[in-house]
């Protein structure tokens, strides 16, 4: 339901939706068909197999009817090698089981001593892949049998797609390239004159030849992508997007259409809104008469935390949210059922807000070529007349107030009525302040009080990660990141957690811990400390792309750190260095000062969010190295008498 | 908090590092008031430690044994020389006297001053170690010049009535100051010897102003004045280049692979302590070269002033992640000149940059 891993990437066919179970299909796959067979033997002679796994063709044809859409799919797999076979080994189809009637017209291998070998039926097996807020999607597994390098694998089926009673138009994406290379591409439309289709497609090596009722594209000599990890793929990868002729704004339309439909105006609904208004939460509230903004975080809290989050979408509700009054009596719901209820109850306080699509593998709007219902996978509710003042239920430890990271810098369909558009970005994801007060003790101890406060998004991302934990767990979760960030000498801090459950505010962790013998408590004071904090957070910076640019989220931290030497020593001056960076991706300041004896240490690092290309990614880690190599904090003193 | 941390790098080796400036620099010759105010205020003897010291800073800089003892040895000769001398100039004078009595003129003089040009002369054109021959040549020379008008005189003198024989070899304080243009002039020819030989060692002066390459055309740097010239090679597998400059001023260029720019900058700090009695005031900034991606420390210090002058101390490291470069300038300079050649000092180590 939120985002698309990029294991979908194998998946070359981006997928409509359906309902769970096996689905229902014609089984014409026992034999092999001459002619595929004959393809199979022509792929085989050409293909090279040293690639390992590689589809030397890949052919969709698509026939809009006036009451369904016909998909036919080829898929030519070629097996270079044994580690291909146990990666790719599989056929998949995926359809919506709801709209879609699936025939099989061929499943089988081609050996490389020529004989050929079908899939049996009753392997088959069916997986629920939902992957996308519009459908009800399942995938056919077809385990190819027999395979060995030198095999090559046909995959032939026609889905046909009902287009009666559909909510949105119809709409398919097709990605031309993944993991893998692709060597032919066929894509063929034809349409009606009573429903046309739309096409478009950004991939430079299809060449289409269009006509007044179809269009023809051949293509293909795609190598596999470049496994960047820290990519977004399907900003990169081209792809053949149809759908049946609309616009934006009437996709937004349908939307607004169904979540004011699915607004019950219960009883229900009310007396949750009621009870909302009853709370006394923050000091500017009163009964009954509460602040804007307080009353948002409440309605967001309650939907966030009372409803629980379950993507199982099933029949029409793939598209279409349940009534706000059946998500409230069944506590859980979807985003698209969320969504809809928080619109609901702050209608209820005169807050009004609408419902926007997210497209949450975009975060470019220009990919998004035509109107098509298939790019999205995601509904939020954003108020109106607020920038991108969105409210995610589904992410119920966020601050409203902040647009959730997930969502940052995603293509949605809704800020704007009749457009696709970027959600605005935070320039620091990471943001964190601490404050570190360290205290030396003349038996050569060291006590040092921590104090970190988590920021924007990246406070409820954490806040998420502590609420979803057990009491020990938290704790534990809290230790593992100390020790990873700080060191594991000396047993374990104690913890404390402030606003853990007030989620408009910043969250904030103190921690305790005394280091016994940390200096020698006969010499000259001589103690060098890094950041630690800072070390493990530059860990977010790193990225080991190649060919695809690094999206750096943005990090902001400052640290003030005081080292207190008592009365054992007294401190000498300037012996930290004052930091100046100033580079094109960020900033560094340091300064420190002696004050009533003690030194204080100012560290202030922002590195704002960045779409760092490939060349820049060496001179990019380069500075995250140097700010990473210049957090050592060195402290000096000379032993005093006590006073 | 973090582990006081052990560098496992190993850092710099500071034993195996020598500070320039910690061996105290080179008697400029661009610091005469001093060198004559020493030279008066003790009786000379500190001509003699600087001679010394100029063989000794010499042999520093050519890294060649050279006779370190023979300059203040030849400087004791002056002394005698002028002796010699002062007897020639007299008994010439008493000759002049014998023969025209009328006439008390001392051209004599000129002898002692044809002393002090062929010293010149031999000086200008030849090692330290010549003025030792060349004094006991002019010596020797003076003597035989001497002897047989010595022997004239003796001669002639005891033709003389009496009366006026007592008047001759008498204490005649004109010739003796006669010698004070001659030592000044001696002096200055030490210097420029001094000069001249350093010139020998360390090649033509780098233009100010203009860049220059260092470390096998590796980095630059741009002098800010003149005066500054490129310094024979060390046997320090370390240093890579030696500059030495105006104001007792030495930069030497160092280059450290695996290391940490934390643990140089501190070794430095510890060693510069090490030399000095008191813990010198040191600041460092560090900065980020966004166009080489490398990091810039620089490090300034100053000594506790020391009979009115104070040894400053900047360096600059480069660290471009695989390893440091680093120019380490020292220089010793009178406290009031201090905030003058500080700027100088810092200057060049701020033109310390890589090539590209």
């Amino acid at each position: 339901m939120m985002r698309t891993s990029a294991a979908l990437l194998l998946l070359v066919l981006a997928l409509p939706a359906g309902a769970g179970g096996l689905p229902q299909l014609r089984w014409n796959a026992d034999t092999a068909p001459a002619a595929l067979v004959e393809l199979a033997r022509a792929s085989a002679a050409r293909v090279d197999f040293s690639r390992g796994y590689s589809q030397p063709r890949l052919s969709t044809t698509i026939a809009a009817g006036a009451d369904a859409v016909e998909t036919r799919t080829t898929i030519v797999s070629a097996f270079g090698d044994e580690e291909s076979a146990y990666a790719y080994g599989n056929g998949h189809i995926t359809l919506d089981v709801e709209s879609t009637e699936l025939t099989v017209n061929a499943a089988f291998v081609l050996h490389p001593d020529g004989t050929v070998q079908t899939v049996a039926r009753d392997t088959l097996q069916s997986v629920d892949t939902e992957t996308e807020v519009f459908g009800d999607t399942v995938t056919l597994v077809l385990p190819y049998a027999g395979l060995q390098p030198g095999s090559v694998a046909v995959l032939d089926f026609t889905r046909r797609e009902k287009l009666a009673g559909r909510i949105y138009p119809w709409g398919r994406i097709f990605y031309l390239q993944s993991s893998f290379p692709m060597d032919e591409l066929h894509v063929a439309l034809s349409w009606t004159a009573s429903r046309p289709l739309a096409w478009a497609t950004d991939a430079e090596r299809l060449k289409c030849v269009p006509a007044e009722l179809s269009v023809v594209c051949d293509g293909g000599g795609y190598p596999a992508i470049a496994r960047d990890e820290d990519a977004n793929f399907f900003d990169l990868l081209p792809h053949f997007s149809v759908a049946e002729r609309s616009t934006w704004a009437d996709l937004h339309a349908i939307t607004s259409r169904i979540v004011d439909r699915a607004q019950s105006g219960s009883a229900r609904v009310k007396a949750a809104f009621a009870g909302l208004s009853r709370e006394r939460g923050g000091t500017e509230g009163r009964e009954g008469n509460q602040p804007r903004e307080e009353l948002i975080a409440r309605v967001h809290g309650f939907v966030g935390k009372q409803i629980r989050y379950l993507g199982l979408e099933q029949g029409k509700h793939g598209y279409v949210p349940h009534s706000t009054d059946a998500t409230l009596e069944r506590r859980f719901g979807d985003c698209k059922d969320m969504s809809t209820l928080v619109i609901e109850l702050l209608k209820n306080g005169a807050i009004a807000a609408r419902p926007v699509l997210v497209a949450s593998d975009f975060e470019r709007p220009e990919k998004l070529l035509i109107p098509n219902v298939a790019y999205f996978d995601h509904m939020v509710a954003c108020l109106d007349g607020e920038t991108a003042l969105c409210l995610d239920a589904t992410d119920p430890y966020s601050t409203w107030s902040s647009l959730p990271s997930h969502l940052q810098g995603r293509v949605n369909l809704g800020l704007a009525s009749d457009k696709v558009v970027a959600f605005p970005r935070e320039p620091f994801l990471w943001t964190l302040e601490v404050a570190t007060a360290n205290a030396f003790a003349a038996d050569g101890s060291l006590l040092e009080r921590q104090t970190r406060k988590y920021s924007g998004s990246w406070a409820g991302f954490m806040r998420g990660q502590l609420k979803a934990r057990t009491t020990d767990d938290r704790t534990r979760f809290l230790i593992d990141g100390y020790e990873r960030a700080i060191g594991d000498q000396d047993g374990s801090p104690e913890f404390e957690v402030d606003n853990l459950d007030t989620f408009d505010r910043d969250l904030v962790v103190r921690s305790e811990k005394r280091y016994p013998e940390l200096v020698r408590e006969d010499a000259a004071l001589d103690y060098t400390e890094r950041l630690g904090w800072l070390m493990d957070l530059l860990d977010e910076a790193q990225s080991d792309n190649r060919e695809y640019p690094f999206q750096f989220s943005g990090l902001s931290y400052a640290e003030d750190s005081t080292f207190d030497p008592g009365n054992h020593w007294s401190l000498s001056p300037d012996t930290v260095p004052v930091v100046r960076f100033r580079s094109r991706f960020g900033e560094v300041d340091r300064t420190s000062e002696i004050e009533g004896g003690r030194l204080v240490v100012h560290t202030a690092v922002r590195l704002p969010r960045a779409s760092i290309e490939p060349r820049d990614l060496e001179a990019f880690a380069r500075f995250v190295q140097a700010v990473r190599d210049n957090t050592l904090i060195q402290v000096r003193g000379a032993l005093t008498r006590p006073r | 908090v973090g582990v006081a941390e052990a560098d496992a790098s190993g850092g710099v080796p500071v034993a195996a590092t020598t500070i320039p400036g910690a061996a105290k620099p080179l008697g400029a010759p661009f610091t005469l008031w001093r060198f004559f105010v020493l030279v008066g205020a003790t009786c000379g003897v500190y001509l003699l430690f600087w001679s010394y010291r100029i063989a000794r800073d010499a042999e520093a800089l050519t890294g060649k044994p050279r006779k370190a003892w023979a300059y203040p040895f030849s400087h004791l000769f002056a002394p005698l020389a002028a002796l010699v001398v002062a007897n020639v100039i007299r008994d010439c004078d008493d000759a002049r006297a014998v023969q025209d009595p009328s006439r008390r003129r001392a051209h004599a003089g000129v002898c002692g001053w044809a002393y002090f040009g062929a010293l010149a002369a031999l000086n200008v054109a030849s090692l330290a170690e010549v003025p030792l021959l060349a004094t006991m040549a002019a010596i020797v020379l003076c003597a035989l010049l001497a002897l047989p008008a010595e022997d004239a005189i003796n001669r002639a003198r005891l033709n003389l009535p009496l009366e006026r024989r007592q008047t001759l070899g008498g204490f005649a304080p004109w010739h003796y100051l006669l010698l004070v243009p001659g030592a000044l002039l001696w002096a200055l020819i030490a210097v420029y010897l001094h000069d001249s030989e350093w010139q020998r060692y360390t090649g033509d002066q780098l233009a100010a102003g203009q860049t220059h390459y260092v470390m096998q055309e590796q980095y630059t740097v741009t002098p800010p004045d003149s005066g500054w010239a490129r310094s024979a090679p060390s046997d320090d597998p370390d240093v890579e280049d030696r500059l030495v400059g105006p104001h007792e001023q030495r930069a030497v260029f160092y280059l450290y692979e695996d290391d940490s720019l934390d643990s140089l900058m501190q070794s430095r700090r510890d060693l510069i302590a090490e030399y000095e009695s008191a813990v010198p005031e040191c600041r460092e900034t560090r900065v980020f070269d966004d166009v080489h991606g490398n990091v810039e420390a620089l490090l300034a210090c100053r000594t506790e002033p020391t009979f009115g002058s104070r040894t400053l101390y900047t360096i600059k490291a480069i660290d471009d992640g695989e390893r440091i470069a680093e120019i380490l300038i020292s220089t010793s300079v009178a406290t009031k000149l201090t905030e003058k050649i500080a700027r100088k000092g810092e200057a060049l180590a701020e033109s310390f940059k890589p090539a590209s």
